[in-house]
């Protein structure tokens, strides 16, 4: 009887501990992402990220994952994995605050690919995203730190909106 | 031997003499006989035609021909048909062994048609020409019509001259008809109780119509094509309009048919089509539904449901009276299209009079136009309307139009013409004196704004729509626009929740890209108001209001009172301008610069500005909403 108690004892805590393993990995992929990302290996940074996607149940993650993947794709000029990519973040969490950015994105691809109706209506979201109240501000300025280290920026004007990646115009959308 | 011969010679001449004496004494009783038994012959052709058939004299000529001069058909004066001179031989075994006079052939010249006498015909006597002609022993027969002419012209010269072939072979029907470059060809088969047209073609240079079917004593079901061409510019296959897969059971009780189907498509569009019909007095209840997508056969063109219904008759002489209704559902839209989703056109009391055609003289007891959009309705009610159109005979019709509208006139003239069988209407109109606030189902601001208005428009439909003018508005009043009614709550002016002014004005466009006021200008005693407002593709604004304001209405408000101190004090305005933009539904707003926001931003520190922003933009959201 006490060497079943010891068998079971063994097996509960060899299953625990491969389950904290298991997490601590997770907890350790979305880690190694971020240094990556953060010391400008976007190669490894992409590889880590897909681990989380794979394996990290952490919605947080998932939605940073997600996006560092297409952010990727997008960089290497990999436009139609990029696409999936964003149309995947864009549909799993529409409240996201990179939501714009991802929109802007989308918009660059449909352009590149000379898809007129995707570029509308991409055009068309980013439009109805935000209404802004501009009483003694000329404009309303948004910044967001991508998971791959880029610097993006909208600034929304009263009848413009002008997206910039590392402080460069790359897109101008006049109503 | 020579006495001989003469004696010979003279017996010749003597039974020759008789024999030709026999003969003539024989053609003369039989034109006597023929003379006075003429009706009994001519009633021979059917007891219930006798009346409307006449013919002034017949007469016989050996050996088998029998003259008739000026036959008609027809009711009096009003002859349907008229033949000057026919002739038409009989079979002359079957008279000597069976005594039967069968006429195999008639040939007529200068055959004269009067259709406007048709529908008195058809009214009175269909059944009985059907009867008839069902009833014609089927045997071999040639009619031979040469030289027709049709209509009553004065003119006679001018009139278009045609040739008609009939021939019946057995149960064979061939039939031929040429007039000008008009052309018509029918081969069928006839029975005792059918006829069955296995090919019925009508062509000439506008026209292409080939139908096959069967015409029952009470009932005709056809089916084939027609193609029309477009007279004016016939350069190409895309200016043609193809109406295929004609499928029709027409019920004919007369005076009255019955359309129980007319389906055909229209240039790839299926059109359906009912109708009750009573030729004379003339009356018709007329219903038409379709799903439409354009003339021009192109899938870039936008689904519409079109459902017509009307009922027509004929009012007093020459005018025909109709109440009717068009509905128009527009279930896509293109980018260059207007966004109209629905359009219903209303029509009651109109009366079309036809009495001086080419010009049509027309009135109206109400004329309602309805329109929906994604975003708004706009409701458009005309009352006594009338209206001319003038030339209908030529490519150019000219119309002018006057009507009570919204308290005063509407009125206005202009031209329209079919280019590729796109109407082309460019028109100039105007308003006068009417209620603005009535204005409402066209821009519900309007309900708002009281007064007189009176307006110019011009509208040109080519080669794109454009509706364009100016309107003034003379002593009238803004009454709690929403805006004004905002800064009066909020800073304690009551008098700018109503703002009479002199006058006020504004010139508006409507056209592919949008529609939108400019130079706007309302002049009142305390407050004006300049800028413009244009709503463009997808409902996005883009929009600047100027205010102004007297100081020494604001100097009413405590609230303000403080503020009017941080001003320079020899303004005696206080300028409030502001820039609209982004979705018609979300609008974003800007405070444009003036020396009022100058001043008060100098006056007011950076922490406080930033709550000032936040809760002047909440106020402004909720105005805007």
């Amino acid at each position: 009887m006490p060497r079943n108690r010891l068998v079971l004892l063994i097996s509960v805590l060899f299953f625990l501990f491969m389950g904290l393993g298991k997490a601590g990995a997770q907890r350790q992929d979305y880690q190694l992402a971020k240094d990556a990302a953060k010391s400008g290996d976007k190669e490894f940074a992409l590889m880590h990220f897909s681990s989380v996607l794979k394996n990290d149940p952490d919605p947080n993650h998932r939605q940073e994952a997600l996006f560092a993947v297409a952010e990727y794709y997008y960089l290497a000029g990999d436009f139609p994995d990029s696409l999936g990519s964003l149309s995947e973040f864009l549909e799993n969490y529409p409240d996201s605050k990179l939501r714009p950015v991802a929109l802007f994105l989308l918009l660059e691809i449909s352009e590149n690919f000379n898809n007129d109706s995707l570029s509308k209506s991409v055009e068309k979201q980013i439009m109805d995203l935000k209404r802004i109240f501009l009483v003694f501000k000329e404009a309303q300025e948004y910044s967001f730190k991508s998971p791959l280290g880029l610097d993006y920026k909208l600034i929304y004007y009263i009848d413009k909106i002008e997206f910039f990646i590392n402080g460069q115009l790359k897109k101008q959308i006049i109503y | 031997m020579a006495s001989l011969k003469n004696k010979l010679f003279i017996k010749i001449k003597g039974l020759f003499f008789i024999c030709f004496a026999i003969v003539l004494i024989l053609i003369i009783s039989v034109n006597i006989i023929l003379a006075y038994n003429k009706e009994a012959l001519i009633k021979k052709l059917d007891d219930n035609l006798f009346r409307l058939v006449n013919a002034e004299n017949i007469f016989y000529l050996p050996p088998n021909l029998i003259i008739i001069k000026n036959f008609t058909v027809g009711y009096g004066d009003k002859k349907i048909l008229r033949l000057p001179l026919s002739t038409a031989f009989f079979s002359l075994p079957e008279f000597i062994s069976k005594r039967n006079i069968r006429i195999f052939s008639i040939y007529s010249d200068r055959v004269a048609l009067d259709p406007s006498t048709l529908p008195d015909f058809l009214k009175d006597d269909f059944n009985n020409i059907l009867g008839f002609l069902l009833k014609i022993p089927r045997q071999d027969f040639k009619l031979n019509l040469r030289q027709i002419t049709a209509g009553a012209s004065e003119n006679k010269s001018s009139r278009t001259k045609g040739n008609f072939y009939l021939r019946i072979f057995k149960d064979r029907v061939s039939i031929a008809g040429k007039t000008g470059d008009s052309s018509l060809v029918l081969n069928g088969k006839i029975n005792q109780n059918y006829f069955i047209a296995e090919n019925l073609e009508y062509k000439n240079q506008n026209i292409d119509c080939q139908l096959k079917g069967i015409l029952k004593s009470n009932l005709a079901q056809f089916q084939g094509f027609i193609i029309l061409s477009d007279p004016v510019s016939k350069r190409t296959n895309q200016s043609n309009i193809f109406i295929l897969d004609i499928d029709s059971s027409i019920k004919f009780n007369f005076p009255k048919v019955e359309v129980e189907r007319l389906n055909f498509s229209i240039n790839n569009n299926p059109v359906r089509l009912t109708a009750n019909i009573s030729i004379s007095p003339f009356s018709c209840d007329l219903k038409i539904v379709s799903d439409f997508r354009g003339m021009e056969n192109s899938k870039k063109s936008e689904l519409k449901n079109i459902e017509f219904s009307a009922e027509l008759s004929s009012a007093a002489e020459n005018t025909l009276s109709a109440d009717g209704r068009l509905n128009i559902d527009v279930l896509e839209h293109n980018k260059d299209s207007l966004p109209i989703e629905r359009l219903e056109l209303t029509l009651k009391n109109l009366l079309i009079n036809f009495n001086e055609f080419p010009i049509l003289k027309i009135t109206a007891q109400t004329i309602n136009l309805f329109s929906r959009t994604n975003t708004n309705t706009y409701n458009i009610d005309l009352t006594s309307l009338t209206a001319k159109l003038d030339g209908l005979n030529q490519p150019l019709r000219r119309f002018k139009f006057t009507s009570s509208f919204c308290g005063g006139l509407i009125f206005g003239k202009g031209s329209l013409k079919m280019l590729d069988f796109i109407p082309v209407v460019q028109a100039v109109a105007g308003m006068k004196d009417v209620d603005s606030n009535r204005l409402d189902g066209i821009l519900v601001h309007f309900s708002k704004t009281y007064g007189k208005l009176s307006s110019q428009m011009y509208l040109y439909s080519y080669p794109e729509p454009v509706f364009q003018g100016r309107m003034n508005i003379k002593n009238g009043y803004l009454n709690n626009f929403e805006f004004l009614k905002w800064l009066a709550d909020l800073f304690g002016i009551p008098s700018l929740k109503k703002i009479d002014f002199n006058t006020a004005s504004a010139s508006f466009k409507a056209d592919k890209e949008g529609v939108g006021m400019h130079d706007m200008d309302l002049d009142s005693k305390d407050v004006k108001i300049k800028g413009f407002f244009k709503l463009k593709e997808g409902d996005f604004v883009a929009s600047k209001i100027f205010f102004s304001f007297r100081k020494a209405l604001l100097q009413k408000s405590t609230k303000f009172k403080p503020l009017l101190k941080l001003l320079d004090k020899n303004q005696d305005l206080v300028k409030f301008n502001f820039q609209l933009s982004g979705k018609l539904s979300g609008m974003n707003f800007k405070w444009l610069e003036s020396d009022f926001k100058e001043d008060l931003e100098k006056g007011i520190p950076n922490f406080a500005k930033r709550g000032l922003e936040e809760k002047l933009g909440k106020a402004i959201e909720s105005i805007l909403e």
